[in-house]
């Protein structure tokens, strides 16, 4: 149906909002529950008394009425005990006229008499000696800055009233110094906070209301700046300090004077040195040696003798020498050639040419003699000379075949910079070998000699009617 | 022109004597100082009052070579070329031992062999005591007929090159 009012027709064109009832988004009878900071949620308030907030300020008013008159109450109903009832009484004073001065005492004091329990028998050594124990005991001073406290210890063993009285006197005695101690340590700390505050009278007061077990403390007194121990120990202080500086300051420069003399002192030593050693004064720079000839003659006499007689010795070895020579040299100028040839033979199996040549290993290095000093190496002066140099090494015994290409040098070569060991060209030689022409096969022959138009170059046998008919 | 050999002195082995000692020894002596100071104008009177006073028999020592005094005064030797009557006279004498060996020095190197071995062989019997500085320095004792055997036989004295005798 095609009409505006049917909701599912073409026309239609929404509800008439003025027909339809009003009905507000918020909807009041809902609670949200909020989550706030600190707050536990509702469902975790099991415990807690959640009627506080229910009830009413003037509720609270009554509350406090009421309490009030339940206090009064019971103040009036226990009299015996309580403080106004008792002042009550002491004022009108009824029941104690006719008292005595030891029933007041009774009245106001329950002495409890000292129940004894086991009574040993002591000597009176033990006595003494157990009166000294307690005093000791008694004696060790708490000296803790704190609560005074009096222990009264009311040891049932002890029935003496001396020993009672002595520690009664002991308890006073420490509970005065400690007393003072407390004094001593709060004036200080009073003084150190009031160095601004003129005069305080607070303390007084909430130092009583404190703690009513302390004794009477010093009433703090105003110290002026001049007489403050602690502004005068500062002042001591820096005064030490400074006096130490300036001490030092001393010491430094005195040291740098004294350093300074030292050097110069050493420099002068040395010049002075340097002064002698420069003279060089022939006789000055060493001790010359005895020259007398009148010591010991007859010791000189001797040496002397022997030195002649070798020296005599040695003229005529010589001459012996040289006259050797000249008759070989005769000799041989007579002989003949075989006899020379034998002659010859025989002097060189006498003296070897030289040693066997050794065989070296494979790069084992050869050590030069050297060209001086051969005679000594020959005739065996110089014991170096005797030594084999060509005694393989330990490194040069094994074969260095083994080891990489580049290794392979001789002693003392291997890792030196640009070390190269050079064989040959060919060894160097990089042509690659696998190109056709450089191979030689029978093929590449043939074609390079018929190339060449070198036919028979190759052939050397004679031309023959055989070989020539093929 | 100090360093001059007297122009009357005769040439020793075919050469000027002061050549006889090398030139860097030479050298070494003309710059010392008691060349310059005492050696200067020698004659062979004053060179017996500078024997006297020789301490030891020696040729260059030390580090840097110093030539002794008794080097200076050889090659003062060379240089006036004494006769050889003085020198004989220098050996003869038996009182100054290092002006004896001196004079055998001189006579070494400047005579002729026949002189040297008439005069030196009986100077072997002379057994005393000399005081030689080798060239490192140290002081040693040696004795007067070890020092003319050295000189007959040895090669360098007191850095000096003899000739070899025949």
């Amino acid at each position: 149906m095609a009409t505006a009012e049917y909701k599912h027709s073409i026309l239609w064109r929404g509800e008439d909002p003025t027909k339809t009832r009003f009905k507000p988004a918020y909807d009041g009878s809902k609670k949200v529950t909020r989550y706030r900071r600190g707050q536990a949620p509702e469902w975790a308030e099991e415990g807690k008394k959640v009627q506080k907030r229910q009830e009413k300020p003037e509720e609270d008013l009554r509350k406090a009425k009421r309490r009030r008159q339940a206090a009064a109450v019971v103040l009036e109903a226990d009299s015996a005990s309580s403080r106004l009832a008792r002042l009550q009484r002491s004022e009108t004073g009824e029941e104690r006229k006719g008292e005595t001065g030891t029933e007041r005492l009774l009245r106001h004091r329950q002495i409890e008499e000292a129940v004894i329990l086991e009574a040993e028998p002591k000597d009176e050594a033990d006595v003494t000696e157990e009166k000294k124990e307690v005093l000791k005991e008694e004696l060790d001073l708490d000296l803790k800055p704190g609560v005074a406290e009096l222990s009264f210890e009311i040891n049932e063993e002890d029935e003496d009233l001396e020993i009672r009285q002595l520690r009664r006197e002991k308890m006073r005695e420490k509970a005065l110094s400690k007393r003072k101690i407390e004094e001593d340590v709060l004036k200080v700390e009073l003084e150190e906070e009031q160095e601004e505050v003129a005069e305080e009278s607070e303390y007084e007061s909430e130092s009583e209301e404190d703690d009513p077990r302390r004794g009477p403390l010093m009433k703090p007194v105003f110290v002026s700046k001049a007489n403050r121990e602690t502004v005068r120990e500062k002042e001591m202080i820096e005064k030490e300090e400074e006096d130490a500086r300036r001490k030092k300051e001393v010491r430094a420069l005195e040291r740098k004077a004294e350093s300074k003399v030292l050097l110069i002192d050493k420099i002068q030593e040395e010049a002075e040195a340097e002064r002698l050693a420069a003279e060089e004064d022939d006789r000055s720079d060493i001790e010359l040696l005895d020259d007398d000839d009148e010591k010991n003659e007859a010791e000189e006499y001797e040496l002397w003798k022997i030195r002649e007689l070798k020296r005599i010795k040695r003229d005529k070895e010589e001459r012996l020498q040289r006259q050797k020579e000249i008759e070989f040299v005769l000799k041989r100028r007579q002989m003949t050639d075989e006899e020379r040839a034998k002659d010859d033979a025989r002097l060189d199996a006498a003296n070897p040419k030289r040693a066997d040549v050794k065989q070296f290993n494979f790069l084992q290095k050869y050590y030069h003699r050297g060209g001086f000093f051969q005679d000594k190496a020959a005739s065996g002066e110089e014991a170096l000379y005797l030594r084999d140099y060509h005694e393989p090494l330990e490194e040069e015994k094994y074969d260095k075949n083994l080891l990489p290409k580049a290794m392979q040098l001789r002693r003392g070569e291997f890792g030196k910079k640009g070390q190269v060991k050079h064989s040959h060209l060919t060894d160097v030689d990089t042509t690659d070998m696998s190109a056709a022409w450089s191979q030689s096969s029978k093929v590449v022959q043939r074609y390079q000699e018929k190339m060449a138009a070198a036919k028979g170059v190759t052939n050397f046998e004679r031309p023959s009617m055989k070989n020539r008919l093929q | 022109m100090a360093n001059r050999t007297d122009p009357d002195a005769d040439t020793v082995h075919g050469a000027n004597p002061q050549f006889l000692v090398d030139r860097i020894v030479r050298v070494k002596i003309y710059n010392d100082a008691y060349w310059k100071e005492y050696c200067f104008g020698l004659t062979t009177e004053s060179l017996i009052d500078e024997a006297a006073r020789l301490d030891y028999v020696a040729g260059t020592y030390g580090g840097r070579r110093r030539p002794s005094r008794f080097l200076c005064l050889f090659l003062k030797l060379l240089q006036i070329q004494p006769e050889e009557d003085v020198v004989m006279e220098y050996i003869k004498q038996p009182e100054l031992k290092y002006l004896r060996a001196l004079g055998c020095a001189y006579l070494r190197i400047t005579a002729r062999y026949l002189t040297i071995y008439q005069t030196l062989e009986p100077l072997f019997a002379d057994y005393r005591k000399l005081r030689y500085r080798d060239m490192n320095g140290k002081m040693s004792i040696i004795r007067m007929d070890e020092f003319v055997d050295w000189l007959m036989r040895e090669e360098t004295i007191c850095d000096v090159l003899w000739q070899k005798l025949l």
